[in-house]
């Protein structure tokens, strides 16, 4: 028996309809799902952006001052490779490379922030 | 005619479809705006959904001015005249008098144990120094005669500010944090935004996510330095930890931590690592966190009731106990068990 109202060409245009949606959508997350990218500041100035997809070898950035640091980038994430503060609670840190997190060396005033489209663990970090 | 209706339905039906699907990408991947900046002696991190940059730049420049009103290292603070006026009468700004007014309230509350004249032990013990020793205790001695609450002459009406011992300082470096993460969330809730502010370990949260999630804020792990012992769920609300491991040096096999005690002089012997509060007010919670630390778990929980906050307390042991009405929003990470107190 046919169907008054839904004929076969409708059904696969409907079926068409959310097949490409489906694909669209995992295309747009993929593409907003790119990769991490970790800003390195120092005080409120951005010194240096890198999105980590890009690195083929590590990136150094070393910063003089009254406390000097070093800070390495490479395609795993981002970290404090050399401190000269009191404290090294930046070298504690380790590496970084998820979405929000965060390495800082107070006294040298250097942060690096990682951003990113995937869902960060946590919002805030409190301690 | 009847073609054409089908027609234009199943195209509306086909457009709605793949609206949906990049609609609900975009909302699932909503950033918010986030700046940072070096503020009050720490790391100030804002995130504010929907923003273009203003609500935030408007946070920090909130966070700069109260630290010109409240820190002793500014010299033109509300705090750094007091220190210097010799017993004169200094007026202060209504944000320095309502941080005051809490500060001497829980100093009461907990008999002086909390207090913030305690600037000439915070000075002799310094632990921002490059190079940390523990001071003599002849040296204590002299600065722990200088610190006590009693010393403080406030108007509340009148916003005016002194100290009756002249060697005596206000310290503000347990409330401040706090009080920052109170003023920048006034500024969110008048842009009519949802955010986070992160000043140090204390954080405040105005509203909702986006996708109607709460903030989910982990407390950093005592023994762990990257990890988190647990998360809590929030809105609307502010969280501040104050933990032995934050500024500490050893010496001769003795470890001295930050928080000091205002009845010994010394750093506070304790057998908590941390305690978190969490409440309405920023400035409460910054100064219960420590509180809490210095008077320990059985003496919290009154002082903890009378400003409405709840408390997690992470032992040496790694025990973690919470106050009741957390169990909804308390999340212990591998596994770890809760103890509701």
């Amino acid at each position: 028996m046919k169907s008054r109202y839904i004929k076969k060409a409708d059904l696969i245009f409907i079926v068409g309809g959310i097949l490409t949606a489906i694909v669209l959508y995992i295309l747009f997350n993929s593409f907003l799902e790119k990769g991490n990218t970790v800003i390195v500041k120092q005080g409120s100035d951005v010194i240096k952006t890198v999105n980590l997809d890009t690195l083929s070898e590590p990136y150094v950035i070393e910063f003089d001052g009254e406390y000097p640091c070093t800070v390495t980038i490479d395609k795993d994430g981002a970290y404090f490779s050399k401190a000269e503060c009191p404290d090294k609670v930046c070298l504690k840190t380790g590496k970084i490379s998820r979405t929000g997190q965060t390495a800082v060396c107070l006294p040298a005033k250097v942060s690096l922030i990682v951003t990113g489209s995937d869902a960060e663990q946590y919002d805030a970090v409190t301690g | 005619m009847k073609n054409k209706i089908k027609m234009l339905m199943l195209t509306f039906l086909y457009l709605a479809l793949l609206c949906s699907a990049v609609g609900c990408s975009i909302l699932e991947d909503e950033q918010p705006y986030s700046d940072s900046s070096f503020l009050m002696g720490t790391f100030v991190t804002t995130k504010v959904y929907g923003d273009d940059g203003t609500v935030s730049k408007k946070s920090l420049d909130e966070v700069a001015e109260l630290e010109e009103k409240i820190s002793h290292r500014v010299p033109m603070s509300d705090i750094a005249k007091v220190n210097s006026a010799r017993g004169k009468k200094v007026n202060i700004s209504e944000e320095t008098a309502e941080i005051i007014k809490t500060s001497l309230d829980v100093s009461k509350k907990t008999n002086g144990e909390f207090d913030i004249t305690i600037l000439p032990l915070t000075t002799l013990w310094n632990f921002d120094n490059d190079v940390q020793t523990a001071p003599n205790i002849e040296s204590i001695k002299d600065a722990l005669s200088h610190v006590s609450y009693k010393n403080i002459a406030f108007d509340e009406d009148k916003k005016t500010l002194s100290l009756s011992d002249i060697e005596s300082g206000i310290d503000l470096g347990s409330a401040g944090k706090g009080a920052a993460c109170d003023a920048v969330l006034s500024v969110y809730q008048a842009s009519g935004k949802s955010g986070i502010i992160s000043v140090g370990g204390s954080i405040g949260v105005c509203g909702k996510k986006p996708n109607g999630e709460k903030y989910l804020i982990g407390v950093r792990d005592p023994f762990n330095d990257s990890g988190t012992i647990c998360t809590l769920a929030l809105e609307n609300s502010c969280i501040s930890t104050s933990g032995s491991y934050e500024k500490s040096f050893e010496q001769d096999g003795v470890l001295y931590h930050h928080i000091l005690s205002a009845k010994t002089g010394y750093p506070v012997q304790t057998e908590l690592v941390s305690v978190t509060v969490t409440a309405e007010s920023g400035t409460v919670t910054d100064i219960l966190s420590t509180a809490c630390f210095i008077i320990g778990e059985e003496k919290s929980i009154p002082l903890l009731e009378a400003y409405n906050a709840k408390a997690i307390f992470i032992y040496k042991d790694g025990t973690i106990k919470a106050s009741k009405g957390l169990e909804e929003s308390l999340q212990a990470t591998d596994g770890k068990t809760v103890e509701y107190i």
